[in-house]
């Protein structure tokens, strides 16, 4: 067992199975580099992340830590247009499942814990969670307009009305695809 | 502590985000703020893009780019009295028009060939446009140097892996062609066709910029002013070592032993359905001197050669094994292609 603590004042700690904490890339890189020193007895500090959002982390890899490993795609790398064909397709098929569907903070009340999640998955390198929660996100604002876009992610716009003017000309054609 | 909680996620997750989110909504994206926009334009290569067939630029309006600005006089003969005022009148109009505003009108048309936006813009604001695009097939139409130049630049800079170009009516300048030339190397992978057709200026379309566009599958050059394009027998060489459908060359400084040198390339390097057609100033190329040249290159099975003397059009036909020469005179080569 692996002890997590959150970045709070008094940090709170969560006591989770070692296989299941390895599900975040930067702790099993930390847990191979200290190889040797009892890490059972030694509580592992994570600055970025507080307690209700550790909490979810906690609960989604005790949820998949019997998943198999997710298969490792190379990110498309520079231009081979050459398989412009398989470009077609080139957006990444994801399917949120059922259990993460109800785990994940989707009220609207709730977005900046979704949003504090994604970033706490970010630092820990879970990727899987982070796809299906930037999954989850996409779907949400596509197909919404700018404002509602930037409401929804808390943007502040930061564009002169003339530069705003501009922009939307721009991408007049884009609307109603 | 104010939690802000996106502006926070690094570049990879935003990127992540954008990769889900669907090709037609990046440009929202984009409009949501300055920082999203740089992501968005840093990493516009490895985000989906909108699958166009086509992207038609024209720098009148649809309905009256059916006029030539480079040949009136062609229309005008063949045509009554009040057509040619009708016509008189909307090439004035026309001249106006650009002279006014300057804009360019841009068509869209998505695969399953349906005009998805029609909408002008001026050439300037075109920095940053095509990269939402992968565009199967451009056509320039009736551009002037300055907004071919622009234009050029910005789907450049796009990235949109374009298979055919056609470039009409438009007007070539030393810098257009350039911009032309950094086109095609940057596209040279997916393209596979280029087209200039009844281009002022096209003299200066020559083999160098040809060569920019790497292996093509179709080449038309159709020059119809009295200046020919600079395109020499070194550009028909060039086909001879890939494989190609067809090649039309109108009014190019080819040589008789170029077109002999590429019979003898085809009859050892047979390629299916390929065909090349070749009008040149008539003094440069005659059939006999094809066909001496040819038997001088052990090539026999010429099925078809018109001992015509001094021609004017020629075109070569390979099916299959069988090779054909058609040579024209001037005098009777309707309907040759």
């Amino acid at each position: 067992m692996i002890q997590l603590c959150s970045n709070d004042d008094p940090p709170v700690s969560f006591t989770v199975p070692r296989k299941a904490v390895e599900l975040s890339k930067t702790i099993k890189t930390m847990l191979e580099d200290l190889e040797g020193f009892d890490m059972e007895q030694t509580p592992i500090p994570l600055p970025n992340v507080d307690a209700p959002t550790l909490e979810l982390i906690v609960k989604w890899v005790e949820q998949h830590q019997d998943d198999p490993p997710p298969v490792e795609k190379p990110r498309v790398e520079d231009d081979d247009s050459d398989d412009s064909d398989a470009d077609d397709d080139q957006e990444p098929e994801v399917v949120i499942p059922e259990w993460d569907k109800k785990f994940l903070p989707t009220d609207d009340e709730q977005k900046n814990q979704l949003f504090k999640l994604l970033n706490a998955a970010n630092y820990l390198e879970i990727k899987p969670l982070l796809d299906i929660g930037c999954k989850y996100v996409a779907d949400k604002i596509s197909g919404q307009t700018v404002e509602w876009v930037r409401d929804y992610l808390n943007m502040e716009n930061d564009y002169t009305p003339e530069e705003e003017a501009k922009l939307k000309e721009e991408i007049a054609w884009a609307e109603g695809l | 502590m104010t939690i802000e909680p996106v502006t926070k996620l690094a570049d990879e997750l935003l990127i992540t985000i954008f990769q889900y989110v669907g090709a037609t909504n990046i440009p929202i994206c984009q409009a949501v703020c300055g920082r999203w926009y740089n992501v968005i334009l840093r990493h516009r290569n490895y985000l989906p893009k909108i699958h166009l067939s086509e992207l038609r630029l024209l720098q009148s309006s649809p309905y009256e780019s059916y006029i030539s600005p480079g040949r009136p006089t062609d229309v005008a003969m063949r045509s009554s009295n009040s057509l040619l005022a009708r016509i008189r009148n909307s090439l004035k109009k026309l001249r106006e028009k650009r002279a006014a505003t300057g804009l360019l009108y841009v068509r869209l048309v998505h695969q399953n060939r349906s005009t998805i936006s029609d909408y002008s813009i001026e050439p300037s604001a075109l920095r940053n446009h095509f990269q939402h695009f992968i565009i199967d097939y451009v056509e320039f139409n009736c551009l002037n140097g300055s907004a071919l130049n622009t234009t050029l630049k910005s789907l450049t800079a796009a990235r949109t892996q374009t298979r055919r170009v056609r470039i009409s009516r438009c007007r070539l300048g030393r810098l257009s062609i350039a911009s032309l030339g950094q086109y095609f190397e940057m596209e040279q992978d997916s393209l596979r066709g280029v087209s200039f057709h009844r281009c002022q200026g096209s003299y200066l379309v020559d083999d160098a910029l040809v060569a920019k566009a790497g292996e093509l599958d179709r080449l038309m050059v159709f020059s119809t002013a009295v200046p020919c394009t600079a395109l020499t027998g070194a550009t028909l060489r060039r086909f001879e070592a890939f494989t190609f459908s067809s090649v039309c060359l109108i009014r190019c400084n080819t040589k008789t032993e170029d077109i002999a040198r590429l019979v003898q390339a085809w009859a050892e390097n047979p390629r299916q359905n390929a065909s090349i057609s070749i009008d040149c100033p008539y003094y440069r190329v005659n059939a006999t001197g094809i066909s001496v040249a040819a038997r001088e290159l052990g090539v026999t099975d010429l099925v078809q050669l018109s001992n015509c003397g001094l021609i004017g059009r020629c075109k070569l036909e390979r099916n299959g094994r069988i090779l054909k020469v058609l040579c024209r005179d001037r005098e009777n080569d309707h309907d040759f292609y």
